[in-house]
This record gives C-alpha cells, structure tokens and sequence, in this order.
C-alpha cells in the first residue's frame, strides 16, 4: 500500500483531516514520546497526518555576535531560536522519522502566505524531501465535504509564488526588525552602560507614528467657542424638539440676537419633505470587517477576534477566517448552509423566513482575496463554546443571514419651519421595511424618531429658547480597531500581521492603555527616529517593501534580486545610523531617564511641600511604599503604602475625594485604579473593607486547604 | 543645549521651551484671538474658561500651569 504524509498546520486541523480523509471516519491516532499523528486509509494508501505547530523554523544570523549589520540568514529549528520552543522539538523528529518510508507528501496546511511557507519549510526541513514533488490540499474551511473535495481535487504542486513571497517577508521584517532594534539598543549601551531594549520593525515603526501624530493633535488643542441653539416647540399641544438650520454659530452675539429674536413667537411649516431611502445590506465580512464590528459591539481587541476566528475555523464553524475577500463565491452552496443553520434554535425562524425566498443571492463586497472567500458560517451545528466564541459565532452567522435578506427601506422626513428671516428644521426617521436589519438584529440599530402629523401652513408654536455652549474638540485617540483600520488603509502589514503590530505598542511600553496614549518612552523612540532616521517611521518606504511583496507573489521579480536590494537600503540606513549613533544614543538616554522618573512619581509631597513622592523598595523587606524624596536632604518621613503586586503605572489625575495623585495598578491583563491616599481615602473606604474581605476568604480557603 | 523647563526635553530654544511646548504657547495665543473675537473675553476668563475643558490638551494645560506659576520666565508671553 502507498504511504502519504499529510502536513497540518496545528493539531486539531490534523484531526479534522484525518476524520475528513479516513473511509471509515475513524482514524487512530499515533503517540510518540509526548506527540502525536493521525493514520488513516483511503484509495488504497495509508495517510499519515502530522501537525507543524505554526512555524517550526525560524530565521537565524550566520555570523555570531549581539551586534549589527547582521544581513546573512539561514533557517533553522525554532528551538534554536525561541528557548520557550521544547515543544517543537518531538515533532520535527517525528515527522524526520516518519518522512523515511513515503511515497507522497502533501500539504495541507492553511491557504495563504504563512501556511505555505510553514508547508514548505516543513518538507524542506523536516522531511528533508524536495518540495518540487509535493502536492497541496487547497480549502477554506475545515468541513468534511470540504476536506474530501480538497483531497479529491488535489493541487499537483505547491504555490511556488506564495512562498517566496512569504520567505520575502520573513527575511525582510527580520532584517529590519532585528538590525535596527539592536541598533537603538545599542546606542544606549554604548552612551550610557544601560542594556534595554528599543524595539522598533519595518510595520512598528510607521504604526508608532500614526500614534504619535495623533497623541501630538490631543495635547496641542485649545477648544474654540462656537454656539448651538436649542429649541423646544409645541404642535396641537405635542412637544417637539427643533433644530436651528445651522448647527455652528460662530459669534456669541450673534447667538443672543437670534434668541431675542425668535423669543415668544411662532414658525409656520413652509414644506414638508419626504425621502425614501434605500439601504441595501452590509457586504460579507473579511477579517478587517469582523474586527471592526466585534470591537465596536462586544470590545474584542482585534487580536482577540482573530483568536476567536481561529478557534471556531479549527471547529469547522466558519471559513479560514484570514482572508480579505467581502465575496460569496457560487461556488459555496449556500442553500445548505442556511438549511443546517434552521437545526440551531435561534436561528430557526429567520433561516425558514429566507428559505421561502424564490432564489438566494447574497449580496458582494468590493474587496476581492483570491485564496478564500469572505467569513461565513459552514453551518455545522456548533459545541460547547465560550460565551466570547458565541458572541462571535452569532455575528458572524447573522451578518452571513442578513446578506440575502431585502434591502431595508427608511423614510426620512424635514419639516421646514419658517420664523421671521430664520429657519428651523424638524426630523423625523421612520423605518418602512426592516429587510436585513431583521437578520442583523441586534447589531443594526436605526435611530427612528416618529414625527406627528404636520402639513404646510401649520403653526409652530416657540416655547423655550436657549444657548448651548460648545467647542471644537480635538481627534480622539486611536483604539486598536481605528489603528487596524489605518494600517489597512495604508496598506502597511497584512490581515494576519496588523493585530500583532497594534498590539506590540503596547506590550513594548509605547503606550499606556487601549486609547493608545504615548508614553514618554514612546515619545523619546518616535522623536529619536523622527529626527535621525525618518526612514522607519515613514509608511512610504515600508509600503514599497509591501508592493516587492505582491510583485514576487505575481512572478513579477524574483525574491533573491528584490532581497539584495532590501538589504543595499538596509545598510546604507545602518552605515547612516553608525554615524549618528552617539547623538541618538544621547537622545533615547534623556528620554530614558525621563521615563523613568516619571514612573517613579506620584505628585508633590503634602507634607514638606518641597519634595515629590516617589516609588521606593525597602533594601530591609523587599517591599515597596511611597516616600517624599526629600528624605535624606530634608528629612521629611512622610510614606504611603502601595500594594505589593502588579505595575504602578502614575496616571495624570487626581483623587476626587482626597485630591491626591491617582495610578493605576495592572496586573495580568486586568487594571484598576487608586489614590495615593488609598488606605485613608474618604472616598475608598468601601473597596478597602472589600479587599479586606477578599483576604480575609482567601485566607479562609487555604486553611480548609480549597 | 539646554532642557524644557517643564518637561526635561532637550531644547535649544531660548525660552527653554521644547518643540511641543513651544507649539502649545503659540496654540494658546492663537487660540485667544479667537475666544476674543467670538466671545469678547479678556485673558484671565479665557485661561479660566478653556483650563476648565476637558478637552483641553495635555501640553497646553501645562503651560498654562507654567504661566499661573511663580517661576514662569521673563518674556515668555
């Protein structure tokens, strides 16, 4: 009998594989030395399903040294790499031994960029086989049906483009990425004797300007005066609320004028407007799409929808959710899915509303992936899920619902009120049919707002008149939706990419929170390359990184020839760097000594009123308090106590109870905010008897040993 | 080369402003011919009006802080 090994890219897919590909639907599943492959039968060949757990190699320096330029790289074991990665090491043997004795090698790992590159360094690697002779399974979601086709319909050879575009990108970020983190590191090293790391990369570096920009719009502004009127009316003894047909007053005397004028008098409707509108429904989700929409609606960080994505992928819930596609292919029977999504309960009405439908179209999107089709439910009926994995699962199927349904059609109304030389409007928004919004429900919401009945000639009768105080307001901060979506727009990083990066900032320390407000180490990195090497902040430069990408995926150029050429630009930025490198190493220095002072402190000492309270360890216990840095010079003993465990992040307000500096301590993933004074806060008396509860149980729990 | 004498940025400018604050200076001038032509205020109810707002920004604030402090240098305005 043929022997076949069968590549997966992670351990459930392997399984859903071999479930997918077995005759019997039963295949078993092998144990070796902690790890573990899928042997089934089919056609007469043994197929033997192994994982690769992501990446099982990584790209390694040829020459030795913590130092740069640093441009000559070969693959190697992850584990050679990432200490953390002992895990890889069994598989890579397992598949090494199990390579000996085959006849076939296919890959099955996921259609794009990544998964390519993982498939074919897996045989290159690990089964030491040529890659040439390989053959690849192609499907967009993890459904038996969908497995078989794939299987049935095999690719003879694997996507040649794909991979050298992926190994393009893996070599280029590292090259960047590792080059000129080493470089700013280094520079501080040098300048100072400090080792910390300043992490910058070929995407980081143009996304930290994006915020940078912004944070530097926020703290610059000065709001700027300007007037609004509100106005209540009264029709055949209704109330109603009128608008002054500009919105923007620009002068406050003009403001008051206006009011005098139009105090205890009476408007006449001049016209009633009707408008239809039609409101077709919203394009099918591609991955930006439902990051977007899980952020706005649940608060998913777009990091944690993909995760989620990818969890409900792995369990054949929905497509390969890692596609920029807003289309719906014919191709995919979408007749059959709406069927089996009627077997789930909540959806039983709305899929029997669409079935009745003489044809089922969905509507399309613009944006077009030629490797999958947009995210859509593959109708299996789901498991036990997470109440996180549901509300995603819901969206997802109730987007895919809405795109056959009708359009929705809105009737809006303006009533034109004239008053003397001014003119007032009245709206109103009635929904007339509710088409896709029924589907959609709870995630399309229209502000209706019924008017009564008004007919021209009417009199409006003007009961109260006031000014409204406004001001310009600055932009608002990016949130790791609103930065996905520029990174989008800009087309810098890819759809699988753009949430690490938006991620990154904040775990390096360049921002403080999820409103992406720099830190002052965020402000010393931008401002160092700002002035030095504007080249990594700048999204030009790394779009046309982007751009030799697509151009080695379309067999435009090759990737040796566009890889020498990245790295003349990277050298010569590096050779630009070495010359300049005891000025940005003076600057992240400053920058640095700033930062940590201001981590340090938590406002002004109430006691000596000369020194600032700043976060000390105890040389004695160990522990950490607040004290006035006037200690030694001044002898002042004023101390506050902290708690113990978690970051101390001082945050730019105060107690409104004591007046005292507020921080915020986080710890894991969760945060929570306080006051210096927090043991002897008026205002905090019932958060300290509740930890003193919380001790109090916990302590209780481990005497009775639970 | 000297230092901001609010925020320890490095500065060459002789008010010993940074780059950031400078701007923030000139915003709050700025922003005062406007507060004066549309609400005829005068200087004081302007800083106390707009160090009310929310939205005023983060830089700005400070200087404002700066000027209602006793060690604002000579000139500055």
């Amino acid at each position: 009998m043929l022997k076949c090994l069968v590549i997966a890219e992670k351990p459930t897919a392997a399984k859903r594989i071999a479930e997918a590909l077995d005759e019997n639907s039963n295949p078993s599943e092998i144990k070796k030395r902690g790890v573990s492959y899928f042997e089934c039968v089919r056609n007469e060949c043994t197929l033997l399903v192994v994982y690769a757990l992501g990446n099982l190699f990584e790209l390694k320096q040829t020459e030795k040294g913590w130092t740069y330029p640093r441009l000559e790289v070969e693959w190697v074991p992850k584990y050679e790499v990432v200490k953390k990665a002992t895990n890889v090491k069994p598989i890579i043997n397992l598949i090494k031994g199990l390579s000996k004795d085959i006849d076939t090698f296919v890959v099955a790992t996921d259609y794009d960029i990544e998964g390519s590159l993982i498939g074919f360094l897996t045989l290159k690697y690990a089964c030491k086989t040529d890659p040439k002779k390989a053959r690849r399974m192609i499907f967009s979601n993890l459904t038996k049906a969908e497995l078989q086709t794939s299987y049935e319909n095999i690719s003879p050879e694997l996507d040649f483009p794909l991979i050298e575009a992926g190994w393009f990108r893996h070599e280029v970020d590292w090259l960047y990425g590792i080059n000129f983190t080493r470089a700013l590191t280094l520079a501080i090293k040098n300048t100072a004797g400090w080792f910390k790391i300043i992490s910058t990369g070929r995407v980081q570096g143009p996304s930290l300007a994006f915020v940078a920009e912004r944070n530097r719009e926020i703290n610059l502004h000065v709001p700027i005066p300007f007037w609004g009127l509100s106005i209540q009316g009264e029709h055949n003894g209704e109330p109603l609320e009128i608008e002054y047909s500009k919105n923007r007053i620009e002068f406050k005397h003009d403001a008051v004028n206006i009011v005098k004028d139009l105090q205890n008098t009476h408007g006449v409707v001049r016209s009633v407007n009707k408008k239809q509108s039609t409101l077709s429904p919203p394009a099918p989700f591609n991955l930006s799409g439902l990051q977007s929409e899980a952020y706005r609606h649940f608060g998913f960080k777009p990091s944690r929808t993909l995760a989620l994505a990818q969890k409900l992928y792995l369990d054949a819930l929905i497509s390969y959710p890692r596609t920029s596609s807003q289309k719906i292919p014919e191709s995919i029977d979408t007749q059959e899915i709406i069927k089996n999504l009627g077997k789930i309960k909540t959806y039983k009405n709305l899929t029997a509303e669409l079935l009745k439908k003489k044809k089922l179209i969905p509507i399309q999107g613009e944006k077009t992936d030629p490797a999958h089709p947009a995210i859509h439910p593959t109708g299996n009926k789901p498991g036990k899920l997470t109440p996180s994995e549901k509300k995603l699962y819901d969206l997802i199927v109730r987007r895919f619902l809405a795109l056959f349904a009708d359009s929705s059609i809105k009737e809006s109304l303006r009533v034109d009120i004239e008053c003397g030389e001014y003119l007032l409007f009245l709206r109103g928004l009635i929904v007339l049919t509710q088409g896709w919004m029924k589907f959609y429900d709870p995630y399309a919401k229209s502000n209706e707002r019924e008017l009564p009945l008004i007919k021209e000639g009417d009199t409006i009768e003007l009961k109260q008149i006031s000014i409204e105080d406004k001001f310009s307001s600055a932009p608002s901060y990016y949130n790791p939706s609103s930065l996905m979506k520029v990174l989008e727009k800009e087309n810098l990083g890819t759809k699988s990419t753009r949430a690490c990066i938006v991620d990154s900032l904040k775990s390096r320390g360049y921002t403080l929170n999820d409103r992406f407000e720099l830190s002052t180490l965020g402000y010393t990195t931008f401002e160092t390359l700002h002035q030095y090497m504007p080249m990594m902040l700048s999204a030009e430069f790394t779009r046309q990184l982007e751009e030799e990408m697509d151009s080695i995926r379309f067999e435009k150029r090759e990737r040796e020839q566009a890889l020498v050429s990245a790295k003349e630009n990277l050298l010569e930025l590096l050779r630009r760097f070495q010359k300049q490198e005891e000025e940005i190493g003076n600057a992240l220095v400053s920058g640095l000594q700033r930062f940590w002072k201001e981590k340090q402190e938590l406002g002004d000492c109430p006691k000596c009123k000369d020194g600032r309270l700043i976060v000390i360890k105890s040389p004695k216990t160990g522990k950490r308090f607040v004290g006035c840095s006037n200690y030694k010079e001044g002898g002042c003993d004023q101390t506050f106590p902290l708690p113990q465990k978690g970051e101390i992040v001082p945050l730019e307000r105060f107690c409104e109870h004591c007046g005292y500096q507020m921080f915020k301590v986080v710890s894991r993933r969760r945060g929570w905010e306080t006051c210096v004074n927090w043991t002897e806060c008026p205002g905090r008396t019932e958060d300290l008897q509740a930890l003193e509860e919380r001790r109090m149980k916990s302590k209780e729990n481990e005497e009775d040993g639970i | 080369m000297s230092q901001c004498i609010i925020c320890g940025r490095n500065t060459n400018d002789e008010t010993f402003l940074c780059v950031y604050h400078k701007t923030a200076l000139q915003n709050l001038k700025d922003g005062y011919t406007e507060w004066k032509n549309r609400a005829s205020v005068d200087w004081e109810d302007y800083i106390e009006s707009i160090y009310n707002l929310d939205s005023l920004g983060i830089w700005v604030r400070e200087i404002i802080d700066l000027l209602k402090s006793e060690d604002v240098p000579s000139g500055l305005l």
